[in-house]
């Protein structure tokens, strides 16, 4: 088994090379990709001080943070309260918007917003960004839906009225699934690029925006030098990473103290 | 504690076209253990989630003592229940597991900890060990405590019970079942249990319903039943039971009223014993009589039959019971 192991590594090597390299050339004291001249931090000490990125962060942060509560306080009570054949068909509805070509639901979304002569912006960015978070909370809360809402039937018989119940024991035993929830749709509007592209007005920026603005002029000032790209990059990589990082260490604390549910 | 007489009356309830309950008529004495018994989709369970108030009758009434509750939401008919899957809440501890009912009831914390020791203790679990467990850290039989424990803290008008100990080691099943009857009697508290297990029914009613396909079959205690089963799927369900067609419907004859070679006998036919099995005290035979089974039940003592013996077989009228059906 050895040649699988080598193409383990193989793939394992694909998926990184290109990141690592652009990582590596963030620190690169050179205004061109490729040629080495030495190690630097300047393009990280020149982001600190470049207001373009410290105000698409802060969009990006605003759509993500508003879009992940909101897409996920709809979808809790469509996967905790729905049941049985409901479920079902909600399940059915739901999936279709997680395997349309995101181009397709860009587009439609901003034929949409043009028809009802909606403000592009920072709206318009969130309303996209939902819309179709909604399915995806949906996906990360419905496997712990069932139990909360077979154990608040428990909670039930026990004498708390549906709202105690739903409150006590409904939103706890589906919290595992509310912060699934919640972080995958935080993660899926941080770094959207298409739908953001085409819901956003002018002078909207998010972050993925910005790198792909700077992107395809390079060259032009200091804050578009190809390094300094990658360092914008490799910050978005380093913000995802603490968040996927932060959600691994709450979910191995859980299933410690309560076990699989 | 003294438990409520539950009245069940014409109880019907369909789901879509199909039908789980069909007036169903039943009352559950006050401060005894009843059972459903009946096979899987009889409609036991769902008669129960009516007496919970989970599901509403689509025709019928409940009374808890003579006061209609059919219309009262579950969290307001102040009963016990234990789920088959046991419901427990993952998120909390034993101890705040049977304090939930108390909570919600606002009791004061004073009195809030003594009663969930009680109810602990009551189901053989020591508080000070078990109180701070996490449910996930705890065996099956301790959980199956914890969920009886959460039902009774509350001190129910009546405790249901949907097939609790199904799951479970025949062993620590015995052992919660006697437990079980024993909590009853020192609560008197009202049981509904449900199960499809002849067994558990024979072990923990004062009185068993003989349910299938949504039908009340026969109600009685454990003997009654036993002695005077009503039909020949009462005396196949509940119990072995040769079942033959006689005048007048069929004839049912218990395997252990069967006799081997008997010197007297009302009926008496000519056998072969086809199979033996070893079953500690008891042999359980099976006796070929014209091309039918027929089971016999000894005791081991002084029983010399071995497979292709040839015997007679035989039984006295006292013994068999005509049905219709």
């Amino acid at each position: 088994m050895k040649l699988l192991r080598y193409y383990t590594y193989a793939l394992i090597a694909m998926l990184y090379i290109p990141i690592i390299v652009m990582i590596l050339y963030s620190f690169d004291n050179s205004k061109y990709f490729g040629e080495w001249n030495g190690f630097t931090l300047r393009w990280y000490e020149q982001l600190l001080h470049d207001t373009q990125a410290w105000s698409a962060l802060k969009n990006s942060m605003v759509v993500a943070v508003l879009s992940a509560v909101i897409s996920t306080a709809i979808a809790i009570p469509a996967a905790l309260m729905a049941r049985d054949r409901e479920k079902d068909i909600v399940s059915l509805m739901i999936y279709p918007p997680v395997i349309i070509p995101e181009i397709t639901e860009a587009v439609a979304l901003m034929l949409l917003l043009i028809y009802l002569g909606f403000p592009l912006g920072l709206v318009s960015v969130l309303i996209g960004h939902t819309a179709f978070n909604i399915a995806y909370a949906y996906i990360a809360l419905s496997p712990v839906g069932g139990a909360g809402a077979r154990l608040a039937v428990a909670a039930r018989t026990l004498g708390a009225d549906r709202f105690t119940a739903f409150l006590k024991v409904t939103i706890p035993v589906s919290m595992p699934g509310i912060i699934a929830a919640l972080g995958l749709t935080f993660m899926m509007s941080f770094t959207d690029f298409i739908k953001t592209l085409f819901t956003k007005g002018p002078g909207f920026d998010t972050l993925p925006i910005l790198v792909w603005n700077r992107a395809r002029r390079p060259g032009l000032t200091p804050y578009t030098s190809q390094p300094a790209i990658a360092a914008l990059a490799t910050t978005l990589i380093l913000i995802s990473i603490t968040i996927a990082l932060a959600y691994t260490l709450y979910e191995v604390r859980r299933s410690e103290k309560q076990g699989e549910l | 504690m003294k438990g409520v007489e539950v009245y069940v009356e014409g109880i019907t309830k369909k789901y879509g076209s199909t039908t789980a309950l069909d007036g169903v008529t039943l009352r559950i004495p006050p401060s005894e253990i009843t059972t459903l018994l009946g096979p899987s989709g009889c409609g036991k369970t769902t008669l129960l989630k009516i007496i919970a108030g989970l599901e509403p009758p689509t025709k019928g009434r409940v009374y808890f003592d003579g006061r209609d509750v059919t219309n009262l939401a579950p969290e307001k008919r102040n009963i016990g229940f234990v789920f088959q899957d046991l419901a427990l809440f993952p998120h909390l501890n034993v101890f705040e597991n049977v304090a939930f009912g108390l909570r919600v009831r606002r009791v004061p914390e004073a009195e809030v900890k003594k009663r969930v020791y009680w109810a602990l203790d009551l189901v053989g679990l020591d508080p000070s060990e078990f109180a701070k467990r996490r449910i996930h850290e705890l065996s099956g039989g301790q959980q199956q405590r914890v969920a009886i424990a959460r039902a009774l803290v509350i001190e129910p008008a009546v405790l249901l019970l949907d097939e609790p100990f199904a799951h479970l080691d025949y062993k620590i099943k015995q052992r919660l079942l006697l437990q079980l009857k024993r909590i009853q009697r020192e609560t008197g508290a009202t049981v509904v249990y449900v199960t499809h297990d002849q067994n558990e029914a024979m072990a923990v009613s004062h009185r068993i319903a003989v349910m299938n396909n949504g039908k009340i079959l026969q109600v009685g205690s454990p003997e009654e039943v036993y002695e005077r089963p009503n039909s020949s799927f009462v005396a196949s369900f509940f119990g072995e039971a040769n079942v033959l067609p006689g005048e007048g419907g069929f004839i049912v004859i218990r395997p252990e009223r069967v006799l081997i070679n008997p010197d007297r006998a009302d009926t008496v036919y000519d056998a072969y014993i086809e199979d033996v099995v070893f079953q500690g005290p008891l042999l359980h035979i099976e006796a070929r009589v014209n091309g039918k089974i027929i089971k016999i039940i000894k005791p081991r003592n002084g029983m010399a039959v071995k497979p292709g013996d040839k015997v007679r077989i035989g039984w006295l009228q006292k013994d068999v019971r005509v049905v219709p059906e």
